[in-house]
C-alpha cells in the first residue's frame, strides 16, 4: 500500500472520514445517556460535508486512462466514476431528505448517517473492483450497513423485522457469492477480473458464475431473489427503505458490469440468454406485483423490482452500448426514485409513515411543488419523455436491438405500459382534490432543496441528455 | 440561434411556467396569462402560415442543432405542406379553447391552465419534429398533459376513462418507439452512422428486410390509427369524449385525432413506401368500416358527446381514405379536413359543452325546442352541422369532395361505400339538432340563456373559418401540394420487389419538385 | 494424500449440510449458523484450490483469511440484530416474525 493507492480511494476515504466524524459527534452529544440525542441537524452536515468533499475528491482526479492500484486490485477508470458518480447523488440526496423524518420519528441520526456514509463507500468500491475478492469486500461493505439501517427504528416490531430479513436473506445470498467465488477462482487459477477473460470455459466456472449472479442478483432485487424487497421495504423505516433502493441497485449493477461485459464477455453466448430470461421474468413480475399494491412502499418496492429487470436489459446485451445504458439508468434511477421517496418522507399519518396512496391526495392543495415533483418522479419512473426514465429506456432498447434481443425490447416495452397504469395512479391522486385531513405536510428547507436537485436531475438527464450520454460512453470505451 | 419554430414551442411553456409562478387564488390573473400566452403562440403561427413560401416540397423554417450527438438525435424542427397548417390550427384552437375553459373549469384553475399549456406545446412540437426521437417525446409529452386533463377535471368516471385512454395509446406508441430504434439502427446498415432524422433517413432507402418493413410499418401505424382512431383500435374513443370536460373534448377529438393522421402522412408513407402499398388495401377498407360504423352507431347514441364522439371517428375515416388513396387530390383534400374536422367538429364539442354548462344533461332526449329560447345558439348549431355534412359553401365541402373524386379514381370499390357514409352523417346530425334545438320547448328549459358574448367570441371565428375554407380554400391546398405530391411520388416509386434498387425519387429534404 | 477432489466433496457437503440448516431451522441463530456453515465451504475450497489449482500464489488463502474476518462481522451484526429483534418481538423464531406478509 502506497500514497498512490491511497489517493486512488480518496472518495471513499473522504466518506469513510465523515462516517466517524458522525459517530463520534452523536457520541459526544449523547454523553453518558443511553439513548442516542443527537437529533440536530449536525450530523446531517458532517455527512453533506463528507459526500461533497468526495466529490470533489472525485471531480479534481482528471479523466484520463485507467489507474490501477492495490496490486491490481482496484481500478479507477471511466466505469468507476460513473458508479461513484451515482452512489454519491444518492448518498447526498438520502442525507438531504431525511432530516425531517428523523427529527419526527426520534432515529439516532449519527448512526444513520454513518451507516449510510459507509454503504455508499461499499457500492463504491463494487463499482472499482478488479478481483473477486475486492467485490465480495464491497458487498459487505454495501450490505451490513443496509441490514442495521432497516433495523434501525428500534421500537418498531416491522422494522426489527425488516432488519432480521434482510440480515438472514442477505447472508445466505452472500454466502453463495463466496461459493461462486471460490468456485470461479478454481476453474481459472485467478480472482482477478482483468484475467478471468483467458479462463477455459469449464464447466466448474459456469457453475461458479451462477453462483455470483445469485449473490448480486440478491442485492439487485432481481427474481427470483427478490422475495426480501418488498417485506424489508415496507418495514425499514422510511429514509433507510429509499437510501437502500438506490444504493443497493448501483452496487449490484456496478459488480454485474464488472463481471458480464467486462470480465467475462466470452460468456456473452451462453449467459446472455439465461440473464435475459432473468430480465423478462424480473420485469413481468415485479410490474404485475406493483399493480396490486395499495402502500407506495411496497408498490415501490415492485417497482424497484421491475426497474432491476430494465437495467439487466443492458447487462444482457453487453458490449458498449449495453453497460451505457446500465450507467446512465442508474443515474437516473438514482434521481427518479429518490425524489419519489422524497415526497413521501415530507408526509405524517397521526405519528406514522403517510405510506398509503391515499393519503397523497390533496397534496396539490398543501405542498404543490412537493405534488408536481413526485407527479414527474412517477412520470419518469413510468419511462415517459421529456423526463429521464425515457431517455434511460431509449438507450437499453437500443442496446438490445442492436445485440438482436427483440423479445427483451419488446417484453420492456410492454411492461412499461404495465407500469404506466400504477405509476399514473399515484400521480393523479397526489394531484386530486381530495383532501386526507389526517396526513400533514412538514416543511423543511434542507429536504426541499434535496427534492429540488432531484427534479432537476430527473428533468436534466431527461432533456438535455448529451453531456451525461457522453459520459457514459467514455466510460464504457475500453469495452469495445 | 433558436429561431420562429424554437419560439412557437418556447412560448407555451414559458407561459406555463409563468402561470405556475403565479398564486393559485389569483384566478383572473391565471386565465388571462393563459390567454395572452395562447395568444402569442397564435401570432407566432399565423406569421409563421403567411410567411410559408408555397411550391417547394422540402422542409422551410428549419431549425437544427446537436441533442445527443454521440446518439445520433438532433433537435430538428421544420415545417413543410403536412404541417404548417396543422400548426396554424393548433395554435388558432388553444385560445379558443383556454376561453371556453373560463366557463367550464372552476377548479384549480391554475393547475388546468398549467396543463392545457403543456399540452399546447407538446402538439407543436409533434407537428414541427423532424427526428424521430424528438418526435416521440413530444407525442408523449403531449399525452401526459391530456391523461391529467381527463383524470383530474373529467366526469364521473374519469379515472377508468383516462387510464383507458392512456394505455391504448400507450400501448401503440412504445411498440412504434421500438421500431423507431429498429428503423434508426436500420439506418446504419449501408455503414454509415446511425441517424434519428428522418430527412437523412429518407435519403437511403431503408437497410431493412422487406418482412421487417412491414413488421416496422404495422408499428407505426397502429400507433397512429389508435390515436385517431381507426375502427377496431377506437374502444377508448367513446368513454375518453364522454368523460373528459368539454373543452379537453374539444382538443381530442380537434387536435389529438389529427396528430394520429398526420403521423401516417410524415412517417408511414415516406419512411415505409412498398409497406404502405402493400398494406394501402386494408386500411382503406378499414376507414370505409369505421365511417360506416360510427356513422350507424352515432346514430343509436342517445349521449350527446358519444353521437358527436362516434361522429368525429366516422369523419376520421374519410381522412384515413383519402390517405391511403395515394392520390394527389385526395391527399390533399385529407389535409384540408383534418383543418375542416378540427374546426366543425371542435366547434361541435364546444356547443356541446355550453348545452352542457347550461343544464348539466349530457342526453339529446333531455332537451327539446332549445332553439326557441336560445335562437343564436341554435343558429350557430346548425352552420356547424352543416359544414360537418359537407354542404358546398362549407370547409366540409371542400375536403370530402376532394377525397371522394380522389378514391373514385384510384380505389373505386372503396369510394363507393364512403359515399353512404355522407348520408348517415346527415343522419345522425340533423336527428341531433332535431331532437335539441327543434320540436316543442320542454318547460324545464324555458330559462336557457342565450350565447353570451364570450361564447359569440369563440363561435364566431370559428365560423369564419368554416366559410373561408369552403368559399376559398386555395392558401390551404397551395400550401400542401408540392409536399403532397413529392410524398406520394416517393410511395409511388417504391415498388417491385427489390426495394433497395429502387432510386429514391423525390427526396424530400432535396427540393424533389424539380426532379424530372 | 488427499486430492482436490476430496476437498471439493467435503466442501459441498459442508454447503449442503449449511443449505439444509438455513432452509429448515426455525431458529433465527441457528439459521446464521448454517451461513458460518456455508462460508465455510467455500473456505475449504479456497484453500485447496490455492494448493493444487493456482500453487505458488497466496490468493486463495489471503481469500479465505478476508472471509473467515468478514464472516465474524456478519455474526456480530447478525446476532446484535437477533437480540434487537428479540427484545421488540420477543422471539427469535422467524416463522413467528410475520408482522408483514411474509
Amino acid at each position: 500500500m502506497t500514497w498512490a493507492d491511497l489517493s486512488l480511494i480518496a472518495p471513499e476515504l473522504a466518506l469513510a472520514a465523515a462516517a466517524c466524524a458522525a459517530l463520534l459527534q452523536d457520541a459526544w452529544a449523547t454523553g453518558p445517556a443511553l439513548e442516542s440525542r443527537s437529533r440536530g441537524p449536525a450530523a446531517a452536515w458532517i455527512a453533506l460535508g463528507g459526500v461533497c468533499a468526495a466529490l470533489l475528491l472525485l471531480g479534481v482526479r482528471p479523466a484520463g486512462a485507467a489507474q490501477v492500484g492495490f496490486a491490481g486490485m482496484y481500478v479507477r477508470d471511466g466505469i468507476t466514476r460513473v458508479v461513484d458518480l451515482a452512489a454519491l447523488a444518492a448518498a447526498g440526496l438520502g442525507v438531504m431528505l431525511s432530516p425531517p423524518y428523523l427529527e419526527r420519528f426520534r432515529l439516532p441520526a449519527g448512526e444513520y448517517h454513518a451507516l449510510l456514509l459507509l454503504s455508499t463507500a461499499g457500492a463504491m468500491l463494487m463499482g472499482a473492483s478488479r478481483n473477486l475478492v475486492l467485490l465480495f469486500l464491497g458487498l459487505e461493505m454495501l450490505s451490513f450497513p443496509l441490514y442495521v439501517l432497516a433495523a434501525l427504528a428500534r421500537r418498531s416490531r416491522r422494522s426489527q423485522e425488516a432488519g432480521l430479513k434482510y440480515l438472514l436473506l442477505g447472508a445466505f445470498a452472500t454466502a453463495f457469492f463466496v461459493y461462486g467465488v471460490a468456485l470461479v477462482y478454481g476453474a481459472s487459477g485467478t480472482a482477478d477480473l482483468s484475467r478471468l477473460g483467458r479462463a477455459p470455459d469449464v464447466p466448474l466456472l459456469h457453475a461458479g458464475v451462477a453462483f455470483l449472479v445469485i449473490g448480486l442478483g440478491f442485492e439487485a432485487a432481481l427474481v427470483p431473489f427478490h422475495a426480501w424487497a418488498p417485506d424489508v421495504y415496507e418495514g425499514a423505516p422510511m429514509p433507510a427503505t429509499a437510501f437502500m433502493s438506490v444504493i443497493a441497485k448501483v452496487g449490484a449493477f456496478a459488480g454485474l458490469l464488472r463481471l458480464f461485459p467486462q470480465a467475462l464477455p466470452q460468456l456473452a453466448p451462453a449467459w446472455g440468454q439465461m440473464l435475459a430470461a432473468i430480465a423478462v421474468a424480473t420485469m413481468i413480475l415485479g410490474n404485475l406485483a406493483a399493480l396490486a399494491q395499495s402502500n407506495v412502499k411496497r408498490l415501490l418496492a415492485y417497482s424497484g423490482v421491475a426497474h432491476a429487470g430494465y437495467i439487466l436489459i443492458g447487462i444482457a446485451s453487453g458490449g458498449p452500448a449495453g453497460s451505457s445504458a446500465v450507467l446512465y439508468y442508474l443515474l437516473v434511477y438514482v434521481a427518479m426514485n429518490l425524489g419519489a421517496f422524497g415526497v413521501l418522507l415530507l408526509l405524517e399519518r397521526r405519528g406514522e409513515e403517510a405510506d398509503r396512496v391515499e393519503d397523497l391526495a390533496g397534496l396539490l392543495g398543501r405542498a404543490p411543488w412537493a405534488a408536481v415533483v413526485l407527479a414527474a418522479c412517477m412520470v419518469s419512473l413510468a419511462g415517459l419523455p421529456p423526463t429521464a426514465g425515457f431517455i434511460a429506456k431509449l438507450y437499453l432498447f437500443r442496446a438490445a436491438l442492436q445485440d438482436h434481443r427483440v423479445a427483451l425490447a419488446l417484453v420492456g416495452a410492454l411492461t412499461s405500459v404495465v407500469s404506466v397504469y400504477y405509476y399514473l395512479r399515484v400521480a393523479s391522486v397526489a394531484l386530486s382534490a381530495g383532501a386526507a385531513d389526517a396526513v400533514a405536510v412538514r416543511h423543511s428547507r434542507f429536504a426541499g432543496v434535496g427534492l429540488a436537485l432531484a427534479a432537476a436531475g430527473v428533468l436534466w438527464l431527461g432533456i438535455v441528455p448529451g453531456a451525461i450520454t457522453a459520459l457514459v460512453q467514455q466510460a464504457v470505451q475500453a469495452l469495445r | 440561434m433558436p429561431g420562429i419554430l424554437t419560439a412557437l414551442v418556447a412560448v407555451p411553456l414559458i407561459g406555463a411556467a409563468g402561470v405556475a409562478l403565479l398564486p393559485a387564488g389569483r384566478v383572473r390573473a391565471v386565465r388571462a396569462v393563459g390567454l395572452v400566452t395562447t395568444l402569442a403562440a397564435l401570432a407566432l403561427a399565423a406569421w409563421v402560415w403567411a410567411r410559408f413560401a408555397p411550391g417547394t416540397s422540402g422542409l422551410e423554417f428549419e431549425e437544427r442543432a446537436a441533442w445527443v450527438p454521440a446518439v445520433g438525435i438532433a433537435y430538428h424542427l421544420g415545417l413543410d405542406g403536412l404541417s404548417v397548417s396543422l400548426v396554424a390550427l393548433t395554435a388558432f384552437l388553444f385560445p379558443l379553447a383556454l376561453a371556453a375553459a373560463a366557463g367550464q373549469v372552476r377548479d384549480r384553475v391554475k393547475a388546468f391552465v398549467v396543463t392545457a399549456l403543456l399540452l399546447e406545446a407538446g402538439l407543436l412540437g409533434t407537428f414541427m419534429a423532424q427526428d424521430l426521437v424528438l418526435f416521440y417525446v413530444f407525442w408523449e409529452a403531449m399525452l401526459v398533459p391530456m391523461y391529467f386533463l381527463i383524470a383530474l377535471w373529467g366526469g364521473a368516471g374519469r379515472a377508468g376513462a383516462a387510464i383507458k385512454f392512456f394505455l391504448y395509446t400507450m400501448a401503440g406508441s412504445i411498440l412504434m418507439l421500438v421500431a423507431i430504434v429498429a428503423v434508426y439502427l436500420g439506418s446504419a446498415a449501408g455503414g454509415g452512422a446511425p441517424t434519428f432524422d428522418l430527412p437523412s433517413l429518407l435519403r437511403e432507402p431503408l437497410g431493412v428486410a422487406p418482412g421487417v418493413q412491414a413488421v416496422l410499418f404495422a408499428a407505426f401505424a397502429v400507433a397512429f390509427a389508435i390515436k385517431m382512431p381507426v375502427w377496431p383500435l377506437h374502444t377508448w374513443l367513446p368513454d375518453a369524449y364522454a368523460e373528459a370536460p368539454p373543452v379537453v373534448t374539444v382538443l381530442l377529438a380537434s387536435l389529438m385525432a389529427k396528430a394520429g393522421a398526420y403521423g401516417l402522412l410524415r412517417f408511414c408513407l415516406p419512411l415505409f413506401p412498398e409497406a404502405s402499398r402493400a398494406f394501402g388495401p386494408l386500411l382503406s377498407a378499414l376507414a370505409v368500416v369505421g365511417i360506416l360504423y360510427g356513422g350507424a352507431v352515432a346514430w343509436a347514441q342517445g349521449d350527446m358527446r358519444r353521437l358527436l364522439a362516434y361522429g368525429s371517428m366516422s369523419h376520421m375515416g374519410f381522412i384515413l381514405l383519402g390517405i391511403f388513396a395515394f392520390d394527389v387530390p385526395a391527399v390533399q383534400g385529407s389535409l384540408i379536413q383534418m383543418v375542416n374536422h378540427g374546426v366543425s367538429t371542435g366547434a361541435l364539442f364546444l356547443l356541446a359543452g355550453y348545452l352542457l354548462e347550461r343544464t348539466g344533461r349530457a342526453r339529446t332526449d333531455a332537451y327539446g325546442g332549445v332553439a326557441a329560447t336560445a335562437p343564436a345558439l341554435a343558429a350557430a348549431a346548425l352552420i356547424v352541422v352543416l359544414s360537418s355534412l359537407a354542404l358546398p359553401g362549407t370547409n366540409g365541402f371542400i375536403g370530402e369532395f376532394l377525397i371522394l373524386v380522389g378514391t373514385f379514381q384510384a380505389r373505386p370499390a372503396a369510394a363507393v361505400p364512403a359515399t353512404l357514409g355522407t348520408v348517415a352523417a346527415a343522419a345522425y346530425l340533423l336527428a341531433f339538432v332535431g331532437r335539441v334545438f327543434h320540436g316543442p320547448l320542454r318547460d324545464d328549459l324555458r330559462a336557457l340563456p342565450d350565447l353570451r358574448a364570450r361564447e359569440y367570441a369563440v363561435l364566431v371565428p370559428l365560423i369564419l373559418v368554416i366559410f373561408w375554407v369552403g368559399l376559398y380554400p386555395q392558401p390551404l391546398l397551395v400550401r400542401s401540394e408540392a409536399t403532397v405530391t413529392a410524398v406520394l411520388r416517393r410511395v409511388a416509386a417504391a415498388h417491385g420487389p427489390a426495394p433497395r434498387a429502387a432510386p429514391a425519387v423525390g427526396s424530400r429534404a432535396g427540393g424533389g419538385e424539380r426532379t424530372p | 494424500m488427499p486430492a482436490l477432489t476430496h476437498y471439493l466433496v467435503l466442501s459441498a457437503l459442508l454447503f449442503c449440510l449449511g443449505l439444509f440448516a438455513v432452509v429448515t431451522r426455525r431458529n433465527g441463530v441457528a439459521i446464521l449458523m448454517g451461513i458460518e456453515l456455508m462460508l465455510n465451504a467455500a473456505n475449504v475450497n479456497l484453500v485447496a484450490f490455492n494448493k493444487f489449482a493456482a500453487p505458488g500464489a497466496m490468493q486463495g488463502q489471503v481469500f479465505a483469511l478476508i472471509v473467515i474476518t468478514l464472516a465474524a462481522c456478519e455474526a456480530a451484526v447478525g446476532l446484535a440484530l437477533v437480540l434487537a429483534a428479540y427484545r421488540s418481538l420477543e422471539t427469535v423464531y422467524v416463522d413467528e416474525i410475520n408482522v408483514m406478509k411474509w
